[in-house]
Formats: structure tokens, sequence, C-alpha cells
């Protein structure tokens, strides 16, 4: 169980605070609602890169990176399709100086041409080295347009295309900034060894005096319901033929995102997962083939993906995994394999709780997502998760009409 | 729960109070260097002699096992591969239960458990820790490496080999580990698809009967425990482990290179180059110089962003998304690595960057500030790190195994913080040899290779497969043939009319060896006649001839007699061009790469004389003329290579000659130069004949 406190500024910053005196540390989490899918689909990749030039200097600050190692400080940050997320860790004494570092750059940047240059060349190093220099590093380039029409989740958060990186300008940055880097927009939690109030004493202070931001409509279009099977077969310098399977599922704010979730891990979590055991163990087909549901806000992509042993054909391998699923979907799981993935679940939750970022981050999540204390929630979400919901969430993701299949095909 | 739910919105009265008195320009007084609690450990020893060690945690109900062999490794050989799998089928059956029951019990308690070739690691919740040692003990005890596991694993490893040629990462880190170690020592060796088929099950079970005993095991335990229960159960599930000896290995230790050397594997394809530049070490882990060189290193490629190899590379130039360095330290060897992914075009401007960046930090001093940075950035590290159980525990292991002193850990800091500006450079003179290092690239060769070779003393670029084998080098175009070589060949002496058009030749040619010397005299005439001299002060010493059907030899006066197949050879060589005689001897040249000719490349032509001889000329790359010719003779002793070098050559009636021929003579060298060549003038048949 996360304890935590709420707060709220006049300028619409929302503040959580979970206090913990078994650490001299604080985890300070500061969590901006954009992410790619907030973006313009002709100038894909912006949030993203916006996120390096968060670290490109800021009003008064010079080096982010220097002033808080100077306190025994770390930090880092990620941006995904709904999220902008930045994190810092430092000892608790010194909570402060996070603080001024976090709102200086909520304040105001340096806005400096040099960095939007020298940051558009290290994003684009970034697309190749982890889009298009690695074996099937560019699955989601190719899986997420073939599967979304017209939601905004179809293209990564590195952006379609590297010339939309380069056609970036210093007015997208300044526009983005004032739109989206607003305090009403933003969600700071702190976990660690500080009392709740004097958390928010020093946020109000460094952060009470930023002014709001416009009002954000947050209307994306729905994805409509697929219609019919697609498929792309692609040849490339892979090692192994493989297989990428995805279809719509629910996501992160749906009442059915737990069973969803456990259908992935029944069918591809571990190696005594139905995929595994049916593909890899007992007949071979597979080197490796896994599934799980990657957390969105929005309805998502389940996604199952497997190396294809030599010698065996796609289609084979496709109707091998038809065949799994199928099974699955009419027979349900064995109680005794539902209990085994809660299991699994719940010692993820408790494992992955020890530390104190996660605890901080799985609030700032609650709290975007409209519950804070959604985490403490979840081990009884999870349990309560019957036979019958999985079968039903099952059928309906399972159905083939929704699914979108991407092959490559080995050319060395 | 409810009651936690507390959101106060009475606070924003409070809220504009503030605002006006906040001085953003200067940073918040930062509080005391915090005081370390080293988190404590307890360790006792077994009957059986394992070292326990528990480190306490109750924050979490949870627990964590872990088995490590305190071992010396172990030379695989043409079985590279073998004890991984060792490692990797203890969990594939034991004498009670299949491979599938073992993954369906640990799954079911949502536990982990994985097994090493040196040692066992499982974790569960507490309240299935003796479920979870039930398992992980049986495995370590009971496993039986069932050979179709072995088969499946063999399979899938060979499969998952295939990654590797098309992973830059891979590549280059398999390339570094073999320069960096060498042939003969543990850590170069690499598994590869035939180190793997050579496996058999008994090497398995051979490295587990041997290795896997209690004496030479640490046992860690982390988590929701005190000592007296964990003593209570190791006793329980680890009292039946039986002892026995255990053999030791001793290594020769790994030189840096006497200077740079250029390694490139490729990548096909690659629009990135993964750049390392890398070489052993000697650095013990916890040796008085560790935590000075450790400063050093941070400072060069340390930290996330502050590093200076990631601030010139990627914050000054935009090449990359990420560089850095890391210095290990290790018993039996450590390293020194720096890394980065670059795009092809600046694959060079960053080596000399990197090597750039290394120079600086041996010759001038760091500033205070940027020391100051870097020990406060290590410290913060430190202290953060002391949050997690599992490194506490890796601390108390590395106390025990490493037989550092007990405070190792918890005087770090003040060792950290008395690191002067002199140590860092001392220690960057020591440990960073922009000179002696390994400079190894994976990535696109066509793109990067041409550029590389100025970082090599030699020129050289060595070429590595992905699997770090050298490549034989033949860089030749694609698509260039021997008639294209030969044709350049002619082209360049004048054009091949003009060859064709050469009756007779005579040239004369003077010598000294010895202080003697030497006239020598070569007269040919078409379509094959030959006759060679060699006089010393006006006595003939060799003569040799071929008139159209027979040939002769005489040394020192005495003749020598001529084989059919000697004769056969001396047919065709008594040709004025052979190039132009090797169709009608039915000789068919084959091109086979690109040598180093002195200071030249050269196309090597290579083909069969008519007795069956190996013969290779070799044709300059830039002017297309010959520069060697070497002709194996067969003799009863076995192939005897007769060389010869062709060098400054001259315009004689439109026709280019070579002015000097050099010979080797066994140690020395015979170098005769032209005096006079007479092309055309008539030759009479009879010349063609012993005198």
């Amino acid at each position: 169980m996360i304890q935590y406190s709420e707060f709220i500024l006049e300028n619409g910053l929302k503040l959580v605070v979970h206090e913990d005196f078994n650490t001299p540390l604080v985890a300070v989490n500061l969590l901006y609602h954009v992410g790619s899918k907030d973006e313009n689909p002709e100038k894909t990749g912006f949030a993203h890169l916006f996120e390096h030039l968060m670290f490109g200097g800021s009003v008064h600050v010079v080096s982010f990176d220097e002033e808080l190692q100077k306190v025994g400080g770390e930090n880092n940050a990620f941006t995904n399709l709904d999220i902008t997320n930045y994190y810092i860790q430092l000892p608790a004494d010194n909570l402060e100086t996070a603080l001024w570092l976090e709102s200086d750059r909520m304040y105001g940047l340096s806005f400096s041409q040099e960095v939007l240059d020298i940051q558009k060349n290290v994003v684009i190093e970034e697309f190749k080295q982890r889009y298009l220099n690695q074996p099937y590093g560019d699955m989601w380039l190719k899986l997420r347009p073939m599967a979304y029409k017209e939601h905004p989740y179809q293209w990564p958060t590195i952006g379609k295309e590297i010339s939309h990186i380069e056609s970036f300008t210093m007015d997208d940055v300044k526009e983005f900034f004032y739109t989206y880097y607003r305090p009403n927009n933003a969600i700071l939690s702190i976990a660690g060894n500080v009392k709740k109030e004097e958390a928010f004493k020093l946020v109000n202070k460094w952060f009470g005096s930023i002014p709001s931001g416009p009002l954000i409509e947050r209307r994306y279009p729905s994805e409509p319901r697929q219609q019919e099977a697609r498929k792309m077969e692609i040849e490339d310098n892979v090692p192994l033929d493989a297989i990428f399977k995805a279809f719509h599922a629910p996501g992160r704010k749906s009442p059915d995102f737990h069973a969803a979730e456990i259908t992935a891990d029944l069918l591809g979590r571990g190696k005594s997962s139905r995929l595994h055991t049916a593909l890899v163990k007992k007949k071979n087909v597979f080197g490796n083939i896994l599934a799980h549901l990657p957390i969105t806000y929005d309805p998502g992509l389940l996604l199952i993906q497997g190396r294809i042993n030599k010698g065996i054909s796609k289609e084979d391998a496709d109707a091998a995994v038809r065949e799994v699923i199928q099974d699955f979907v009419l027979y349900g799981p064995e109680p005794g394999e539902l209990e085994k993935v809660k299991h699994q679940a719940e010692a993820s939750l408790l494992f992955g709780g020890i530390d104190l970022l996660n605890r901080a981050m799985a609030l700032a999540t609650g709290a975007v997502l409209g519950d804070t204390g959604l985490v403490n929630k979840e081990i009884d979400r999870i349990a309560s998760v019957s036979v019958e919901d999985v079968m039903r969430v099952a059928a309906n993701i399972f159905d083939q009409n929704n699914s979108n299949t991407l092959y490559y095909r080995s050319n060395i | 729960m409810k009651n936690l739910f507390i959101i106060i919105l009475s606070c924003l009265v409070f809220a504009t109070n503030t605002q006006a008195q906040t001085d953003r320009s200067k940073a918040p007084e930062p509080g005391p260097a915090p005081t370390i609690q080293m988190g404590s450990y307890q360790t006792f020893t077994t009957k059986n002699g394992i070292k326990v060690i528990v480190v306490e945690n109750r924050k979490v109900p949870v627990v964590s096992f872990q088995i490590s062999l305190d071992k010396d490794p172990v030379l695989e050989g043409d079985k590279t591969g073998y004890i991984e799998l060792a490692g990797d089928l203890m969990r594939s059956g034991t004498l009670s239960r299949s491979k599938a029951q073992i993954d369906e019990e640990i799954d079911f308690i949502g536990a982990s458990l994985s097994t090493f070739s040196s040692g066992v690691f499982g974790s569960a919740l507490k309240k299935h820790q003796n479920k979870l040692l039930e398992i992980m003990t049986d495995v370590l005890m009971n496993p039986t490496f069932p050979e179709e596991e072995l088969e499946k694993s063999r399979t899938q490893q060979i499969s998952s080999l295939a990654n590797v040629p098309s992973n830059a990462n891979a590549i280059a880190s398999n390339v570094s580990q073999k320069l960096r170690y060498g042939d003969g020592h543990p850590y170069s060796e690499i598994t590869t698809e035939e180190t793997l088929k050579n496996i058999q099950r008994e090497d398995l079970v051979n490295y587990y009967n041997t290795y896997f005993k209690p004496n030479i095991a640490y046992l860690i335990i982390v988590g929701d425990i005190n000592t007296r229960e964990a003593k209570k159960l190791v006793k329980r599930y680890f009292g039946k482990w039986q002892k026995g000896e255990v053999p030791r290995h001793i290594y020769p230790k790994p030189e840096q290179p006497e200077s740079n050397r250029v390694a490139l594997a490729e990548r096909k394809g690659a629009v990135q180059s993964v750049v390392t530049v890398t070489y052993p070490v000697d650095l013990q882990p916890g040796a008085p110089d560790a935590i000075k060189a450790s400063v050093m290193n941070s400072i060069l490629g340390g930290g996330i962003f502050s590093g200076r190899l990631i601030q010139n590379l990627r914050e000054d130039k935009g090449w990359t998304y990420g560089a850095g360095s890391n210095l290990s330290t290790d018993r039996l060897v450590g390293s020194w690595r720096a890394r980065t992914e670059v795009r092809n075009s600046v694959t060079d401007s960053t080596v000399t960057e990197i090597l750039k960046e290394m120079q600086m930090l041996r010759e001038s001093p760091v500033n205070t500030e940027d020391l100051e940075l870097t020990k406060s950035f290590m410290n913060g590290s430190f202290a953060r790190s002391l949050e997690s159980p599992r490194v506490i525990a890796s601390y108390a292991y590395n106390v025990e195994r490493y037989k550092l002193p007990k405070d190792y850990y918890t005087t770090y800091l003040e060792k950290l913080s008395a690191v002067s500006v002199q140590d860092v450079q001392e220690m960057a003179n020591k440990y960073l040899k922009p000179e002696n290092a390994y400079i190894v690239v994976a990535g696109n060769k066509d793109e990067v290779m041409p550029t590389l070779a100025k970082f090599s003393k030699t020129g050289d670029v060595e070429l590595y497969d992905a699997f770090g084998r050298v490549i034989e080098q033949s860089d030749l175009p694609t698509g260039l043939t021997v008639t294209d070589v030969l044709e350049k060949y002619f082209k360049a002496l004048g054009g091949k009319d003009k060859a064709s058009g050469v009756e007779d030749v005579k040239i004369d040619l003077t010598a000294s060896i010895q202080g003697q010397n030497l006239r020598i005299t070569l007269m040919n005439k078409a379509p094959n006649m030959s006759y060679n001299e060699v006089s010393m002060n006006g006595n003939p010493v060799m003569v040799q001839y071929f008139d159209g059907e027979k040939g002769g030899i005489s040394q020192m006066g005495s003749k020598m007699p001529v084989s059919d197949e000697m004769a056969k050879d001396m047919a065709f060589q008594a040709a004025v061009f052979p190039e132009l005689a090797f169709s009608d001897y039915g000789i068919d040249p084959k091109l086979t790469g690109v040598e180093q000719i002195g200071s030249k490349k050269a196309y090597a032509i290579e083909y069969q004389l008519p007795s069956g001889s190996k013969s290779i000329a070799y044709y300059d790359v830039e002017s297309g003329l010959k520069l060697r010719s070497v002709t194996f003779v067969n003799t009863p002793q076995g192939p005897v290579e007769q060389s010869m070098d062709f060098e400054n050559y001259k315009e004689v009636d439109g026709i280019k000659f070579p002015y000097t021929i050099v010979q080797p003579m066994g140690p020395m060298k015979l170098q005769a130069e032209v005096q006079n060549i007479s092309i055309n003038s008539g030759l009479d048949k009879a010349s063609f004949s012993m005198p």
C-alpha cells in the first residue's frame, strides 16, 4: 500500500507526496501530459525531440545535469505515446535543488537555436540507432500505421520519418512549450524522506508563480473497429524470419484492461505460457515467442512476437499461432493457469514497489488517469479477474478481422 | 484507504503569498553531505563450506537467494560455449522434475529461477520461499542434463547466433573481446556454431561435477529474512550438498598492443558505426588505484551526460545518441573501453576525437570544478546505490571474495573526496593509452574502411568477421578480372600492339655482388627463344638457353641436365612478354587478391606453369606495371621460391622496360642495373644456343 497526499496549486499544478522516512533520498517525478499522440501528423516526433531540448538550458540554469550532480542527484526522462516524464533522485536534504531546476525549465527555456540544431542531430542518430540499425527495429514504424487509420497512435514516439525531425523550427518549440509545458498540464510527485507539508511549501515556493497555460482540449479521433485482417511482408537484413501480430485491445482507462493484460500473460509470459509451451517446447516452430500488452491510455495493441525457426514457412508459423489462440478463445484458461498468472502479476507489483522512483511514477500515472491511488487497487483488480472475464475479452481481441500481421523475411 | 485521500484546496490562499520572494538565479543552498548509512550484513559458514551473506531488508515481503561459485575461468577451446550450456541446462531437468515441471512450478508461485555456469539465482515472495528453495536446491544438486534438452538448447543457441551478424553491437563486442585478451585466454573465447556442434553431454556433466561444490560457494540471501531464520533454511535445504576438490587455473596476462591496431568488422547496410577503443589493463578489484582511476574514467566517459566524450560527441557535435567509457577491474585482467555509435560519415572523426580526449586528460590537469563535479556525481551515485539491498549484498560479496578491508565501502566516500587533480592526471597517464589501443569499428565496410587506415601505425586495417575471426584480406574491386589487370599492364607499358610488335630484345645489365662485378645478358626472340648469360670478370658463370625446341643450362662451365618438365617451362618463359603467351600454353591465370609489395599495393595474378609449378605476378594497382614475379620451383626438397622485383621503368622505342631488377639471393639482394636495351635488332637464331 502506497500512502499519499495530494495538493493542487493555484496555477493548476497537481502535487502528490508519498512520505517514506526509511530512506535518505527523495524521488521527484514530473509528468507532462503530452505525448506523441498530441502531435501534428505532418510533424511527428516532436514531443520526444522536445524532451531533449528540456536539457539544453533554461532561463537561470545553464546545465541542468551539472547543477544536479553537484548535490548528488541523477535524472533522466522518457517520452511515450501519451506522456513525457522527467525524474530525479537525490538526497532528501537537497530536494529544493531539484525543485529549483524543474521549476526553472517550466518557467522558461533557453530557446537556443544551437541547442535545437544539435539535438535534432542527436535525435536523428537515435532514430538510426534504435529504429534503423537494429534488426526488427522498424517494427513499430510498420505496425502502427497498419493498425491505426484514425487515432494518432499510428506513428511511434520517435516520429514517422527523419525528415519530420529535420523540419522543426524555433517557432514550433515555443508554441509547444507554452501550450503543453504549463503547470496546469503537469503532475509533480515526490516520494521519500520529506514531510508532506514541507514538500508542499517548497513546491509552492518554486512553482507557484509560473503562469497557467491554455486549457487543453483532448479530442483524439477514436479508431473505428477494424473490419479486415491486415498483413504486410518485408524482406530485410534480419537474422531470422519473424512474425509480429498486433490486435486492438483495451487501454489503461478501460475496465477490461486487467483482463486483457492477463490474457496476454496467459498466452505469452514466461516459459510455461501457452505459446511458448506449444510452439517452442512441443512443436519447435519458433525459437522464442511472447505476448504482451504495452500500456497505453487509449485503446492499444496486444502484441505477439516470435522468431520463426529455420525451415518453417511463415504461413505454417502463423497458422500454428492462430491454432493456439483459437484453442484459448474456445476453452479459456484452466483455473490453475489463471492463478499462476495472478501470482506473477502480484510478484511484479511487489518487487516493483521496492524502488522509490517506481512509487513516485505510479502515483503520477494514476493521477493523470484520474485516480492517484490506482496502484493500490491493482492487486485487488487483478485478483478479481475471472475465467469468464478472460474469455469474453479474449474473444473480442482475437477476432481475425482485428489482426495486423507483419512478417520479416530474412535476406541473409 | 479513504482516509489517506486528502486533497487540500485551502492552501491556494497560501500559494499566492510567497511567489514574489523566489530568486531563481541562485541555486538553493545544498544540504550537508549525506552521512552514509551502509546497510549491515551478517556472514556465517556452513559445515559443508558455503560462505553465507545475509542482508536483511524488511521493506517489502520478498526474498532472494543467490549461489555464486568463486572459481577460476576455464578454457573451452573448440568447445567454447559448453560451460554456459552447462549453466543453462541445470534448470532443464532433475532426478525428480522435468523441465516443464520446473517452469510450471516456478511460474505458479510467481518466482524467478535462473541458473548460470557460476551459480543459481532465485527470488520469490516471502510466502513462497520454501517452495522456491525446494526447487532451487533440486536444480543445484540433482541436475540430469537431458540429452534432448541439450539438443534443443544447442539448436536455439545456433539460431540466436544468427542474430550476431546483423547486430553491430554484438559484432563490436566480439571483436573487441578477441583482440583485448588474445588467443589462449579464457576471456577471448567466443561461441560459434562450430564450437557448439562439438559439445557433448558429458562435457556438461564433467563441468558440473568438477565445479559445483559448496566449498567454493557463496550464498547471498537478501530480503525479508533474519540471520537466525537464514541459518535454519540453509541447513535444511543446502546441508546435503557434497564437498569436493576443485582445480585452479592460471593464465598469462594479456598485454596492450605496441602501437594502435585498427580492426573492422562488417555489418552490412549499416547506417551507423559502432566505434570502440579498447585494451586490457592490469587493475585488481580494491587496488590502491581503483578509486582514483574510476574518478579519472568518470571525467572522461562516465556519468549520464557529464562525461567529456558525450559532451563532445553528442552535446557539442550531435554525432551520436550516446557515448561513454568504462574501466573495469578484474582479478585476471581488467579492461578499458570507450564506445559510441555514430553515423558512417563521421566514423573516423569520432576516433580522432576519442583519442584526442584521452590525450588531453593525460596532458592537461583537470580543473578543480570538473573534478569536484565528478566526485559529487560519484558520491551521489554511491549514496543512491545503497538504497538497493541487492547492491549492499554485492558490496558485501566483494569484500568477502576479494578479501578487501572490512571498511572498504564505509570509507569509500573519504577515499573519493581525497582524489586530487594530480591523482587524476597520474591515473590518466597510467590507464589511458591512446597509442596502445585496439580501435574496433563495426559498420559499413565500403564507406568507413578507407578512412580508418590512418589510425594504424602500419596502415593496415585488419578485417574480422562477426565472431572475431580474422578475415584474409582481399580488397579486390568487385567485377575486376585478370584481363582488366593485364590490359592495364600493357597500356602502362606503351600498348599491347607495341608489345606484340617486339620480335627480339637484348638487355645488358651490370650488378655487383660481394665486390665482384657481374655482367648479365638477357636475350629473347619470338616466339620462344631465350638466352641468359651471367659472367663474372669476363668469364661466363651461368648460361641458360632455349632454342625453340630444346634447352640447356651450364653453371661454372659444367652442363646441367634439363628435364622435360623444365623444358616446357623454359619454352613458355622464353616469350618476350609471357603474359601474351598464356593462351598458347593453355594457362589459366587467376586474380587472387591485392597485396602489399614494398610501399605499393598490387594485384596478384596466380597461374600454373606447364610443369605444374606455381607462379605469381604482381601488378601495381596504381601504375599498372609489373612489380614482382615469383615462381615456386618444385625440387625434391619441396617448392623453392624464386623472386624478381622490377623497378625504375623507362621507355625504349615507345615501350617501357624495368631498368632495375632485384633478385633476393638468400639473405642478400642482387641488384642489376640495365646498361643498354636494343629492340628488334635482328638477333640471329644461332645466338640462342650454348656458346
